[in-house]
């Protein structure tokens, strides 16, 4: 899986899985690939969600140091 | 003669007030000081006359003519004098200066300095010069003074020894600065700066150091005028100990000394250096209120921003988690449906499964009973088939028989015509070249021939041939 996906686009895709999931519209043969590709959807989210907090919080610190 | 001298002597033995104008001055080697006055209307000469100041009198006369007026007695200026007439029997008559009133002429001279005064405000030069605004910083001076003047090297030095390290370029433009010649030699001097390449910032006129007599120059209209146009801004520091020459009345600033003209320009820039520093500090008491209004406001926003990010990632981390919980709760009963299914699928294959071999079992059946049916028919005709073979293979057999017994006659007919049996019964084959003779034209007399027996051959040779 791509690393370069964005939020966004992550974001999307998950929600449509889940719409799908809960729509009953997935096969089983196709479940175990969505729900992985879910949770890869989850993780990367997650990670830039982390990142993101990180990132905010350096930046903010740097003017708190002032 | 002589009693002509007598006359004149006892017509004129008085003394006489005389006011007049002085068109030559002239110094004779003995200390003679010979003038020669004229009345003049209108610029027309109406009367003219010579008059002398013997040595004995003059130093006393002209000293305090000088203290007064500070002026030598010169051409063009008006005299109040004492006079007697002498009359000489060889050079005639001449007159003989006993008195010069100096409060005459000084008063003759501030009469006419006032008309310049008059003259310059009327034309509005008086003030002309000062309606120039200094530049901020005065760098570039040009100066008209006498080279060697002390005041001139005052000047340069005052300017240059500053504490505030200020440099300057100066130029001088020389000239004399004191006498008759001044006025013309200072105005020389000055078209020199205007025409100059450098744009000077001020012209400093300065003197000093020298003799306070003869400085009219400073009064006269001409030099004034022309001080007053000047493309500069004029400071003066003429050093009058008097009352202020009418140069000081028109320079943009007046000053006493050289000194006070250099320590003017050095306060002068030093009060725009203040007034930089003042505008600096100003700057950069402004700048630190608003950077530090700027910080407050940054902080604010900061603090904005971190709320706003936090609830952001917050709530994103909700939906994730949420969309995790659907994704599993979705799966998981995805799996389930899909199991039930398959239980239902499962106990559908079995019924069907039934079926079919219940349907395979009865087919089986009947095609089994259509088999047997079939076997017993074939084996029927079967039986049937292999009796009539057996009946044609009995006759055949019987055929075989005649044909063996055929076949052994046809077999011993062959034995008989065989040549070796033959032979054993006594014939012989006789052979030319290998082949059978079988007439007798085949052969000729000498010729060699085979017989065969059956037991062997012998060659012979033909002695006789008969027909």
């Amino acid at each position: 899986m791509s690393k370069r996906i964005t939020y966004e686009s992550a974001l999307n895709e998950l929600q449509s899985i889940v719409a799908e999931i809960e729509g009953e519209e997935i096969s089983i043969d196709e479940l175990s690939k969505k729900v992985k590709r879910a949770a890869e959807l989850l993780k990367t989210c997650q990670k830039k969600l982390r990142q993101t907090e990180e990132d905010v919080n350096e930046i903010l610190s740097q003017f708190d140091e002032e | 003669m002589d009693e002509l001298n007598l006359v004149i002597r006892s017509t004129f033995d008085a003394t006489y007030w005389v006011v007049a104008e002085v068109a030559n001055v002239s110094i004779a080697a003995r200390g003679h000081m010979y003038l020669e006055l004229v009345e003049k209307d209108q610029n027309q000469i109406v009367a003219k006359a010579r008059a002398n100041l013997w040595s004995y009198k003059k130093k006393q006369i002209i000293s305090s003519f000088e203290e007064v007026t500070k002026q030598s007695v010169k051409t063009g200026m008006k005299l109040l004098i004492q006079l007697s007439v002498e009359f000489h029997s060889v050079y005639g008559i001449s007159f003989q200066i006993h008195d010069i009133d100096p409060a005459y002429s000084l008063g003759e001279l501030e009469r006419e300095r006032q008309e310049t005064i008059k003259s310059l405000e009327k034309e509005g030069l008086l003030d002309f010069n000062k309606q120039y605004i200094l530049p901020e910083v005065i760098q570039k001076i040009a100066i008209i003074s006498s080279k060697t003047a002390a005041g001139y090297q005052d000047f340069l030095t005052q300017l240059q020894n500053n504490s505030s390290g200020y440099t300057f370029q100066s130029e001088l433009f020389p000239s004399t600065m004191q006498g008759d010649q001044a006025g013309a030699s200072i105005i020389k001097a000055l078209e020199k700066v205007e025409k100059n390449k450098t744009s000077f910032d001020v012209l400093v006129i300065i003197r000093g150091g020298g003799s306070n007599l003869d400085l009219a120059c400073f009064d006269e209209y001409e030099l004034n005028a022309r001080l007053a146009q000047c493309i500069l801004p004029v400071l003066s520091g003429i050093g009058h100990e008097r009352d202020t020459s009418v140069t000081d009345m028109v320079a943009h600033t007046r000053l006493k000394t050289p000194t006070a003209v250099a320590a003017f320009i050095l306060d002068h820039n030093n009060q725009f250096e203040e007034q930089l520093q003042d505008l600096f500090y100003r700057a950069l008491s402004y700048s630190k209120s608003y950077v530090q209004n700027e910080i407050f406001q940054m902080k604010n926003w900061s603090k904005i921003i971190t709320d706003g990010a936090q609830y952001q990632i917050i709530s994103s981390e909700h939906f994730l988690k949420t969309s995790s919980f659907k994704i599993n709760k979705g799966s998981i009963n995805l799996i389930n449906k899909s199991h039930i299914k398959l239980k239902q699928e499962k106990a559908n294959l079995r019924l069907v499964t039934m079926r079919y071999r219940e349907r395979q079992r009865y087919l089986l059946r009947f095609k089994y009973k259509q088999l047997e049916l079939g076997v017993k028919d074939f084996t029927y005709l079967s039986t049937k088939k292999i009796n009539q073979l057996k009946k044609e293979l009995l006759n055949t057999i019987l055929l075989t028989d005649f044909q063996k017994n055929k076949l052994d006659y046809l077999n011993h007919m062959i034995k008989l015509s065989d040549p070796n049996s033959i032979l054993k019964r006594g014939f012989s084959i006789t052979r030319k070249n290998g082949k059978a003779i079988t007439h007798i034209h085949s052969i000729e007399k000498g010729e060699l021939i085979e017989t065969q027996l059956t037991d062997g051959s012998f060659k012979s040779i033909i002695k006789e041939k008969k027909q």
